[in-house]
């Protein structure tokens, strides 16, 4: 598959006794909006984890845009342009929204912006605000922030580190319906401009909205790769999700 | 009145930027780098060595803040940095052996008398009652500058941004793809740079010998902490409270109290002084007087 853009080869990750995943192998290409599913536990934040670098898989490879990134540092995968968000992320409290969404792009190269501001830099901050409805939040300390706002936020640096793909990690849970219907609107906008998404999701209907494709995970393994619409007819991805409200439907 | 003033500021100069170099330290790195403080010293015996050995004082000053600047990254490469992956604790406790190596290197290099920079001697001036010497002014305005920079390195510059995402979440600021590794090393040369700095300022005042640092530690410590680990500026309100309270009092006649005529403290009271305030600190205001209410779950 040449239009890859990650490729996710026999990755397996234990903790311990405890085997998280076991040879997890899919791919995504260029452009594709994928949804990560499947019960808790089965691996997906693990995944995600290995995926951005915060620790390094037991056995197999990860390539991000034809690059072997296994066993990178979480800042030079997202340097590369995979960058991830955080389902409960902790905000600084001595920073501004704008001061970290500044910094976010900045990724300290440089001493640039001593005093003045590049104006389209603001506009484009500004326009992320706007969309994310952060804007009455800009001037205050991002730790202040409700959970579902600083989700958003979490999002909006995530688009400030120019990324060529980015890992979402539930980004509808503890969101508005209203803004959640938005952020369907923000991430088509995010994937048209060229920005490949793999988004951790519980919603199905965010997910049926969103992805043209599902990966279903269960119990460390991938059991589906499919178009939303097939999941309800999918033996083992029903089994997954209801199996066991099955068994007792049978029993009763 | 004026030369009270005039003494705080005097005192607080000395215990700033090294207060503001550990609390720096502390915000990214997660521990109290106790060898600060002979990184203080370091800086003002070796400027003092480097005139003696024929160096104009200028140049003496920058090559031993630049060099105290390396010895702090290299020693923070190899040995700090891979403390820390064992513990924080583990880390401050070898900072304290540092210290004490750097202590027994002073006393084997440059010996146990005191010694100071060879100064012109000028007459005191007087300001508003206060008697102000040349040497003391030039420390004053090596403190305010280095404050002033390492004031719009961090709150102005992209730099400064991508320090403090680091010191508050470090796996967000990973996230966006700042380079945490540089982002510690920077902020570990700069605070040798700053305490080296601190120590010069104190050198240029007076006579420096080799016990200037561990003599620093106890109200570095206490300005670092009153001002909140790991919140530079608030170093800088530790460092002012803490010199305050120590020139009031050694500076206070306790004569009238004990029903004599003149009772002063011996200079000696003044670390008891910060000790105590560093105990109240402990148990009042663990995490320094400026709190920010913004704490959100």
């Amino acid at each position: 598959m040449s239009d890859s853009v990650l490729a996710i080869e026999g990755v397996a990750k234990s903790f311990g006794a405890n085997q998280v995943l076991a040879n997890v192998c899919f791919s995504i290409r260029k452009g594709e909006i994928v949804g990560l599913l499947g019960p808790n536990g089965c691996g997906k934040s693990t995944l995600l984890n290995l995926i951005s670098g915060v620790f390094p898989a037991d056995a197999g490879t990860l390539a991000f845009q034809g690059e072997n990134m296994t066993g990178q540092s979480m800042d030079h995968i997202a340097r590369r342009g995979l960058v991830r968000t955080f389902q409960l992320p902790s905000m600084p409290r001595r920073m501004t929204v704008a001061e970290l969404l500044h910094g976010a792009a900045a990724r300290g190269a440089g001493f640039g912006s001593l005093f003045r501001r590049d104006a389209s830099e603001m506009a484009e901050i500004d326009g992320l605000l706007d969309e994310l409805a952060l804007s009455h939040v800009r001037y205050l300390p991002a730790a202040s922030l409700s959970g579902g706002q600083k989700k958003l936020l979490s999002i909006a640096l995530a688009l400030r580190a120019s990324p060529r793909m980015i890992c979402l990690d539930e980004p509808t849970a503890g969101v508005h319906p209203n803004l959640r219907h938005h952020m369907v609107g923000l991430l088509r906008r995010i994937n048209a401009s060229g920005i490949t998404l793999l988004i951790v999701e519980h919603d199905m209907h965010f997910i049926r909205e969103l992805c043209s494709r599902c990966v279903v995970m269960d119990r460390g393994a991938v059991i589906a790769d499919c178009k939303p619409s097939e999941l309800t007819s999918n033996e083992q991805v029903v089994e997954a999700y209801l199996g066991n409200a099955r068994q007792k439907r049978a029993m009763a | 009145m004026f030369q009270f003033l005039v003494d705080v500021l005097m005192r607080a100069c000395d215990l700033m930027l090294v207060a503001i170099g550990m609390s720096a330290v502390y915000s990214l790195m997660k521990f109290p780098n106790i060898a600060l403080v002979q990184y203080a010293a370091t800086g003002g015996i070796l400027a003092i060595v480097l005139q003696k050995i024929g160096a104009p004082v200028a140049v003496a000053i920058v090559f031993a803040v630049v060099l105290t600047g390396l010895v702090a990254v290299i020693l923070n490469e190899f040995l700090f940095n891979r403390m820390l992956k064992i513990g924080s604790s583990t880390a401050m406790i070898g900072s304290l052996a540092v210290s004490l190596v750097f202590s027994a290197a002073f006393l084997v290099t440059v010996g146990p008398n005191p010694s100071r920079f060879r100064l012109p001697v000028s007459k005191p001036i007087r300001i508003l009652d206060a008697r102000i010497t040349e040497p003391q002014l030039v420390s004053f305005a090596i403190v305010a500058v280095a404050l002033g920079v390492f004031a719009l390195l961090y709150f102005r510059t992209d730099l400064g941004r991508c320090m403090r995402a680091t010191s508050t979440n470090e796996v967000l600021a990973d996230a966006t793809g700042i380079n945490t590794a540089r982002m510690k090393t920077i902020i570990v040369l700069i605070s040798g740079v700053m305490a080296a700095l601190g120590g010069v300022a104190i050198a240029l005042k007076g006579e420096v010998d080799i016990q200037i640092g561990m003599d620093l530690l106890l109200p570095v410590f206490a300005s670092a902490i009153l001002g909140g680990l790991g919140n530079p500026f608030g170093a800088v309100a530790g460092a002012l409270l803490i010199s305050l309270v120590e020139t009031v009092v050694t500076t206070i006649n306790f004569g009238p109290l004990m029903g004599q005529v003149v009772v002063f403290l011996p200079v000696a009271y003044a670390s008891a002084i910060s000790f105590l305030l560093l105990v109240a600190a402990l148990l009042w205001r663990p995490r320094g007087l400026f709190v920010s209410e913004v704490k959100r779950v």
